[in-house]
C-alpha cells in the first residue's frame, strides 16, 4: 500500500502549529470542504483555488460576533494553501443526520423517530437554530449560506445544541454584493441574481426547519420534481420559485405521495400556516416570509405544546392521545399567571401527560427577553399532580399542585406572580 | 390518531466498473488487485447510506472476444463478489455497448437516478471496433450524462483511446503498479460518498483528485 498521500494530511497553520485532517469530509461544496482533525476542538475548512482565506478569516473577524458561542469561529488561517483553522465541537453531526430514518416499517421508524430524540427534539434543534439566525440578524448580520449541511447539532438524541460552521459568507446585512448560493436551500431572488439579506436567510431558515421537522424538502420531494432527474427543467422551476410547494393549499400541482409521518402529528397548525406563507406568496414577496424571530417564537410555542409519552413518542397536546401507541393524555392542567392572587390571569398555558408520562414545560413568566427557556420555572404532571420544579431566578424549589390550588413565587428582582393550577375543561 | 408512514423510493445513484480482464491483466497481479480493489469499493460503499440514495453498483468485464455483465446494477455487498479472471482479447467497444444497453434499462435505471459514475479501467489496446462503439456510445444519454473516469493500467497502454472515453484527459490516471489500481479506487469510492452525501445538502461539486491526494508531483 502507498502511504504517498499521508504526509498532507498534516496541515500547518500561520501559528505554526500542525492539524491533521479526517477523511472523508464532514462536508463539500462550492467553496470547499470541511473536515474535522485528530485534535478533538479544532476544525479545518480547506477551500477552493483562488478563494482567499486570509481575506475570509480578517472580514469574519472584523464583524461582531466574538461572543457567541453557536458559530464555529475561525482561528488562524493555513500555510501553503487556501484554508483556516477553526473551533470544532467533538460529539456534533449535521441537521441532515435527523431528517429521515433509514427504510424500515413503522415499528422500527418508530423507535428511530424515539432514539433521535423525537419530535420535541427536532422543534428544540430548530428554535435554537432559529435563535441563533435571529441573533445574528440583530446584530445587523447575514448568514447567506444556510442548510442542513451547514448546522451541525449534538450527536446525542437528548441534547440539543446547534451550531453554525462555514461562516464564509457570514456579512453585513448592509453589504450588496452577491454571493456563493446552495441549490435547494437558497431563496429564489438569489438566482435573479440579487445580494442576500435577512429575507433570504428567514427563507432557507423555513426550508431547513420544515425539511428537519417533516423529513421532506418542500419543494424538492413533491411528485412532480421528485422524479425527475438531476438539473432537469422541473427542478430548476422549483429552486427558482416557479413551482408550488407540497403544502400548497391551492395549487396541488406539486403534492407529495410521501410522508414520514402525517404532517398534523409534526406541525401545529400555526407552524403549518407560517411554511404555506413563506412557501407560498414568500416565494416572491419576501416581507411575506416569516422573520427568523417569528420562527424562533412559535417554534419554541410548538415545543411547548408536546407531550413525552411513557412510550417514547412526542405529540402535541392537541392530539387528545399519543400518536404513537393511542394512550390518552387524561391529566390536563390549565396553569394561569396572575401578578397578583386576586387579579386577572397574564398569562395560561395548558399542559397535559398520561398516566405515567412526565411532561415538562416552560412558564410563561414576565422575564424579557424570554430567549432561554431553561432559565424559568419548568412544571410537570406527575400522578396526577402539577410539580414545579427548579429555577435559576426563581424561589421555587420543588411545589405540587393539585386541581385549583395555588402558589407564590418571586424572583430575584423582588417581582412575584401567582400561579393557578385549573381543571382543564377539554 | 393513527400513526402511519409513508417513505419515498429512495433514488439510484449508480456505479460502473468497466473493468479489463484481457490476457495482460495476469502479469504481476493485476487483476489480483482490482478483485481486491472491488471488493474494498462495495464494502465501503455498502455503508455509504443515506436515507433516500441507493448507491448500486455494476460491473461489466471485458476479455476475450466480448464483454458481460459481471454483476448486474445491485445493491453492493462484498460477499457476492465473484473474482475477475483474465485472458485473451481486449473488446472495449463490446464492454461500451453493454453500458449503453445497462444505462437505457429502465428497469434496473429509473429516470430520477442520479448521473452514473462510470469507471474504466484498461491497460491494452481495443482489439474490436472501437470507434463505432464511441460513435454509439456519445449518442446515446449515458454518454453525455455520466461521469466518466479512467486508469491507465501499464506504461504500453493507450492513453488516447481513454482520453476519448472520458472526453477529459484530467480523468485518466496512470496506474504505474498494482498498488496505485487500489488507491484509484478509494478515490472514486470517496467521490461516490461525497456526492450520497451531496444529495442532501444540495451541492453538485465533486471533490478533486488534488484535494483527495498531494498538491505537489504525481498523484500515483
Amino acid at each position: 500500500m502507498d502511504h504517498s498521500s499521508e504526509p498532507d494530511d498534516l496541515l500547518a497553520d500561520t501559528d505554526g502549529r500542525l492539524h491533521h485532517r479526517l477523511f472523508p469530509a464532514i462536508k463539500s461544496g462550492g467553496q470547499g470542504a470541511v473536515y474535522q482533525t485528530r485534535e478533538p476542538n479544532i476544525g479545518v475548512k480547506i477551500l477552493k483555488a483562488g478563494e482567499r482565506a486570509v481575506d475570509i478569516v480578517r472580514s469574519v473577524r472584523r464583524l461582531p460576533i466574538e461572543d457567541l458561542t453557536s458559530i464555529a469561529a475561525p482561528l488562524s488561517t493555513l500555510q501553503d494553501r487556501p484554508g483556516y483553522v477553526m473551533v470544532w465541537l467533538r460529539g456534533m453531526v449535521p441537521l441532515s443526520e435527523n431528517r429521515l430514518p433509514p427504510r424500515g416499517r413503522l415499528p422500527e421508524i418508530v423507535e428511530w423517530y424515539i432514539a433521535s430524540g423525537g419530535l420535541r427534539r427536532r422543534l428544540a434543534l430548530c428554535a435554537r437554530l432559529a435563535e441563533v439566525i435571529a441573533d445574528l440578524h440583530g446584530r445587523g448580520l447575514v448568514y447567506v449560506d444556510l442548510s442542513l449541511a451547514n448546522v451541525m447539532v449534538s450527536e446525542s438524541g437528548s441534547a440539543a445544541e446547534v451550531r453554525l460552521i462555514d461562516l464564509d459568507n457570514l456579512r453585513s446585512a448592509t453589504d450588496q454584493t452577491l454571493s456563493v448560493l446552495t441549490e435547494r436551500w437558497a431563496a429564489p431572488e438569489l438566482f435573479k441574481p440579487q445580494p442576500p439579506s435577512r429575507h433570504s436567510d428567514a427563507y432557507s431558515l423555513a426550508l431547513v426547519t420544515f425539511t428537519v421537522l417533516t423529513g421532506y424538502h418542500p419543494f424538492d420531494d413533491g411528485d412532480l420534481v421528485r422524479h425527475t432527474p438531476e438539473d432537469s427543467p422541473e427542478r430548476i422551476a422549483a429552486a427558482r420559485g416557479h413551482l408550488p410547494s407540497f403544502i400548497d393549499p391551492k395549487d396541488t400541482s406539486n403534492r407529495t405521495s410521501s410522508y414520514l409521518f402525517p404532517l398534523d402529528v409534526v406541525l401545529t397548525p400555526t407552524l403549518l400556516k407560517e411554511f404555506q406563507r413563506a412557501f407560498g406568496s414568500g416565494r416572491h414577496q419576501v416581507d411575506e416570509r416569516p422573520t427568523a424571530a417569528n420562527f424562533r417564537r412559535i417554534l419554541w410555542d410548538a415545543h411547548d405544546r408536546t407531550v413525552n409519552c411513557a412510550c417514547g413518542f412526542t405529540t402535541y397536546l392537541e392530539a387528545g392521545s399519543c400518536a404513537a401507541c393511542d394512550k390518552p393524555f387524561n391529566d390536563v392542567f390549565n396553569i394561569e399567571v396572575h401578578a397578583s392572587p386576586t387579579s386577572p390571569p397574564t398569562a395560561a398555558i395548558t399542559i397535559g401527560a398520561n398516566p405515567v408520562a412526565v411532561q415538562r414545560r416552560h412558564l410563561p413568566l414576565p422575564v424579557e427577553p424570554r430567549t432561554r427557556h431553561d432559565e424559568v420555572v419548568l412544571v410537570s404532571i406527575e400522578h396526577g399532580a402539577l410539580v414545579l420544579d427548579t429555577v435559576a431566578g426563581w424561589s421555587c424549589g420543588s411545589r405540587t399542585l393539585r386541581h385549583d390550588d395555588c402558589t407564590e413565587l418571586t424572583n430575584d428582582n423582588g417581582t412575584s406572580v401567582t400561579l393557578k393550577a385549573v381543571a382543564h375543561a377539554g | 390518531m393513527a400513526l402511519s408512514t409513508n417513505l419515498h423510493a429512495p433514488r439510484v445513484l449508480p456505479v460502473v466498473v468497466l473493468a479489463d480482464v484481457s490476457g495482460s491483466m495476469t502479469e504481476h497481479a493485476k487483476i489480483e488487485t482490482l478483485n481486491l480493489a472491488v471488493r474494498e469499493m462495495l464494502g465501503t460503499l455498502a455503508g455509504a447510506a443515506e436515507p433516500d440514495v441507493d448507491v448500486r453498483v455494476a460491473v461489466i468485464s471485458f476479455g476475450g472476444s466480448s464483454a458481460r455483465l459481471h454483476t448486474p446494477l445491485s445493491e453492493p455487498n462484498p460477499l457476492d463478489w465473484t473474482d475477475l479472471t483474465a485472458a485473451g482479447g481486449t473488446p472495449l467497444g463490446a464492454a461500451l455497448d453493454e453500458l449503453v444497453r445497462l444505462s437505457e434499462d429502465r428497469s434496473v435505471l429509473p429516470t430520477n437516478s442520479f448521473v452514473p459514475t462510470v469507471l474504466l479501467v484498461s491497460d491494452g489496446h481495443p482489439t474490436d471496433d472501437f470507434d463505432a462503439a464511441l460513435a454509439r456510445f456519445a449518442k446515446a444519454p449515458i454518454g453525455s450524462r455520466s461521469v466518466r473516469l479512467a486508469l491507465r493500467i501499464g506504461p504500453d497502454a493507450n492513453v488516447e483511446v481513454l482520453e476519448r472515453f472520458t472526453g477529459d484527459a484530467s480523468a485518466v490516471l496512470t496506474a504505474s503498479d498494482a498498488a496505485d489500481i487500489d488507491k484509484y479506487f478509494q478515490f472514486v469510492t470517496y467521490t461516490v460518498m461525497s456526492r450520497v452525501k451531496s444529495t442532501t445538502q444540495g451541492s453538485t461539486d465533486l471533490p478533486t483528485l488534488r484535494q483527495f491526494g498531494t498538491t505537489s508531483g504525481p498523484l500515483f
